[in-house]
């Protein structure tokens, strides 16, 4: 197993780094959970595929956490290093989301976005998977600290008792060299320094429209950690038939979700109005006329529907009005009841609107919860990866035949 | 416990047809009561057995050993993959629904503003009389409808942050039950989900009321013959009483759906941000007091410019609401 390639952050080097076997996250110790989520969430984009899968190496860690004493640290870091890893990806995604925004077919833009770093990650995952099909049977427990160059597979269960921060350490630094190779892969506007990573995820600038499919059980659903290697190649087909761009947005197994922002029904509207009203107006036609990528003949034939319902009912109603005629008695009459319903209709604004800004509070304390929990994560896993990093140098250096340029590799990945 | 109540409440004030779109908080409790509680034995006993398994089978025989332990109790980690499976359908159903309703939202509130412009065209052309009446009656209708949307739409905000909470309360629980960790990763997943994603309704709420201020234009008139009903404190509690039922009945029909799910709404907000009995300094109620105390510069009630009702402490409010039974 050659050493480690330097982390040079070139695409081609990146490219390499993966090749040469970045099974740390894809590890043995895979529980039944990755297949399944898999086909959970087949049709996830990639970037989230990857992290998802990176979460599940988490998972095994769970069982372990009951055993030792720091046991729930370790949990929680892991659980927080996924977090973390989920929202690199996101945070690597911001910026183009932020231009998403512009664009009236919203879910069509993320998608187009998300398939972006899908290449890469996806590249990189398939060769991992095929790699580490190799390693399967190293043991964790033998391998970890001195095999670290060769990404040992991880089994954390055989292992709970001991060395659950060298797993720890591990799989930390698995997580951030390929999270290094994500940042690589990914635009160099989006990927130049942690502070902005740090800095630049606000949670409610992130829309990715995620279809969040049903799935049904997978097949392989007795595979337990021993028997990722079945399902890894099931992965890398999986990622590979879902990197094309446009198959990713075909491909989801419920309806595609659109959202229909007011700049897009407006001109929708438009080109019903063009076509002769709600009721000549066709689907196809109203499409045609519309030249709005991504948009498909189902959305748009829901749509009329639904706007055709909603004509109705004002139309009908102002057609009666205009029938009524009303002398001056009624007149004034009406101008009594006039002045009671709207004052009815003035307090309940006001309870509707007192709602919404408790509901405006609510909402902002929900998020900043989620976001101050995956800030913990994200300051937990840096910590980890610190030590992760340290403790590899102290490996390298005991292995006694290491050459500085090794030791200087693992110390440059620290410092991106 | 406490959430699960509050929770229930609500459900049973809401708009009808939304009941059955809320999270299913009570059977997904009732789910994690029969989950098996981890103890150190039962992890230490399936270890063990990893451990026999892979020593004997080394390379390749993983299905073997697969076997052998699916002669075990159901494994945690088959357990969470079901529980997420769940959750996942709980999410699309939000989804679909939010995705939904708010582009009925965006068709209708369209159609509000195009009756405006209509309404306008005919009044600058019609006769004074005859169109006096009929303007003011479908003004009336436009206003009634602009309140409407107004309140289905924060209903619909309301939908999502409950369900939200109630995701989470979910996720803790089973966190608390089994130990695995599912709280993070899913909560971040949640957060990102369409039904979360309330910024497009919010931007409707506000052109509704931006809308609805220029719809109103008696209401000047009104609070000047009323000076009262502005004052802040303990006057509004028998006036929000009496308002109530005054005001459903003037309005009528679906309105006092629409009244009472708000007024539910509310309740159901005020409850969860009272402290909790699980003390978390992650807590709504941890961190209003803490804003009380440092005085951050989030908008609370207290400090909002909007409403000098919404001034109320939510002690008192809570008092009113509790006292008041729909």
């Amino acid at each position: 197993m050659e050493a480690r390639p330097a982390l040079s952050f070139q695409r081609p080097g990146a490219k390499q780094l993966s090749s040469m076997g970045m099974s740390g996250a894809l590890s043995s110790s895979l529980p039944v959970l990755p297949t399944p989520l898999e086909e959970t969430y087949p049709k996830l984009p990639d970037s989230q595929q990857v992290s998802m899968e990176r979460e599940l190496v988490t998972r095994p860690l769970n069982h372990a956490s009951h055993l030792s004493s720091n046991s729930s640290v370790v949990g929680h870091m892991f659980s927080s290093s996924s977090g973390f890893s989920t929202d690199l990806h996101y945070s690597s995604l911001s910026p183009h989301e932020k231009h998403s925004r512009h664009s009236p077919f919203i879910s069509q833009s993320s998608t187009n976005v998300a398939s972006l770093p899908i290449t890469h990650s996806s590249g990189s995952l398939q060769s991992t998977a095929s790699h580490y099909a190799k390693e399967n049977s190293a043991s964790w427990q033998t391998d970890s600290l001195s095999s670290f160059l060769d990404f040992p597979v991880n089994n954390p269960i055989e292992n709970s008792q001991v060395e659950s921060s060298s797993c720890n350490a591990v799989l930390a630094s698995e997580e951030f060299t390929k999270w290094a190779d994500q940042l690589i892969a990914d635009d160099d506007a989006l990927a130049s320094n942690w502070n902005e990573l740090l800095g630049d995820t606000s949670v409610t600038d992130l829309e990715p429209k995620m279809v969040f499919p049903v799935s049904k059980s997978s097949p392989n659903f007795q595979a337990h950690q021993s028997q990722v290697p079945l399902q890894l190649p099931a992965t890398s087909e999986e990622i590979r038939t879902v990197a094309n761009p446009t198959s990713l947005a075909n491909s989801a197994p419920a309806k595609p979700r659109m959202r229909w922002t007011p700049e897009l029904h407006e001109a929708f509207v438009e080109a019903v109005n063009l076509l002769g009203g709600s009721e000549r107006a066709t689907p196809k036609g109203v499409l045609k006329l519309m030249k709005v990528e991504g948009l498909t003949i189902y959305h748009v034939k829901s749509h009329l529907q639904k706007y055709r319902t909603a004509r109705y009912r004002p139309e009908s109603s102002e057609g009666s009005s205009d029938k009524k005629l009303t002398p001056i008695e009624e007149m004034s009459l009406d101008l009594k009841t006039g002045m009671e319903i709207t004052e009815a209709l003035r307090m309940q604004m006001e309870v509707q609107k007192r709602l919404h800004e408790q509901l405006e509070i609510q909402r902002n304390l929900q998020l900043r919860v989620e976001e101050q929990r995956r800030y913990l994560g994200l300051v937990w896993t840096l910590g980890n990866l610190c030590i992760g990093g340290i403790l590899d140098c102290w490996d390298l250096l005991a292995l006694g035949n290491t050459n500085l340029t090794d030791l200087g590799k693992v110390a440059a990945a620290l410092f991106v | 416990m406490k959430f699960g109540k509050e929770f229930k409440t609500h459900l049973e004030e809401t708009l009808p047809e939304w009941r059955d779109k809320f999270l299913c908080y009570k059977h997904l409790k009732k789910l994690l009561k029969h989950f098996p509680n981890p103890t150190p034995d039962f992890n230490l006993h399936q270890n063990y057995h990893h451990d026999d398994d892979d020593d004997n089978n080394n390379n390749n025989n993983n299905i073997n050993s697969m076997d052998g332990l699916n002669n075990h109790l159901p494994t945690l980690v088959d357990l969470q993959e079901w529980f997420i499976k769940i959750l996942n359908e709980e999410l699309e159903k939000f989804n679909d629904f939010y995705v939904d309703k708010e582009e009925e939202f965006v068709i209708r509130f369209q159609e509000l503003k195009e009756r405006i412009e209509r309404l306008k065209e005919k009044s600058s052309k019609g006769g004074v009389f005859t169109s006096e009446s009929e303007f003011s009656e479908e003004m009336m209708e436009i206003r009634k409808d602009f309140v409407t949307i107004h309140g289905e739409m924060v209903l619909l905000k309301n939908y999502s942050s409950l369900n939200f909470a109630g995701l989470v309360k979910i996720l803790k629980k089973y966190e608390k039950r089994t130990g695995g960790l599912l709280r993070l990763p899913f909560a971040q997943l949640a957060v990102r989900q369409p039904f979360f994603t309330t910024e497009h309704i919010t931007r409707l709420v506000h052109e509704c009321e931006a809308n609805l201020e220029l719809l109103f234009p008696l209401e000047a008139e009104i609070i000047e013959s009323n000076p009262s009903t502005q004052d802040q404190s303990n006057p509004p509690p028998c006036n929000a009483t009496k308002n109530l039922s005054e005001t459903s009945s003037t309005l009528g029909g679906e309105t006092v759906y629409l009244y009472r799910s708000t007024h539910a709404a509310m309740r159901a907000i005020q409850a969860l941000q009272k402290a909790s009995s699980t003390s978390n300094p992650l807590s709504f109620s941890a961190f209003l007091r803490n804003q009380d105390e440092e005085g951050t510069g989030v908008v609370t009630a207290e400090n909002s410019a909007a409403n000098s009702s919404a001034s109320l402490p939510n002690d008192e409010e809570d008092d009113q609401y509790d006292s008041h039974s729909v």
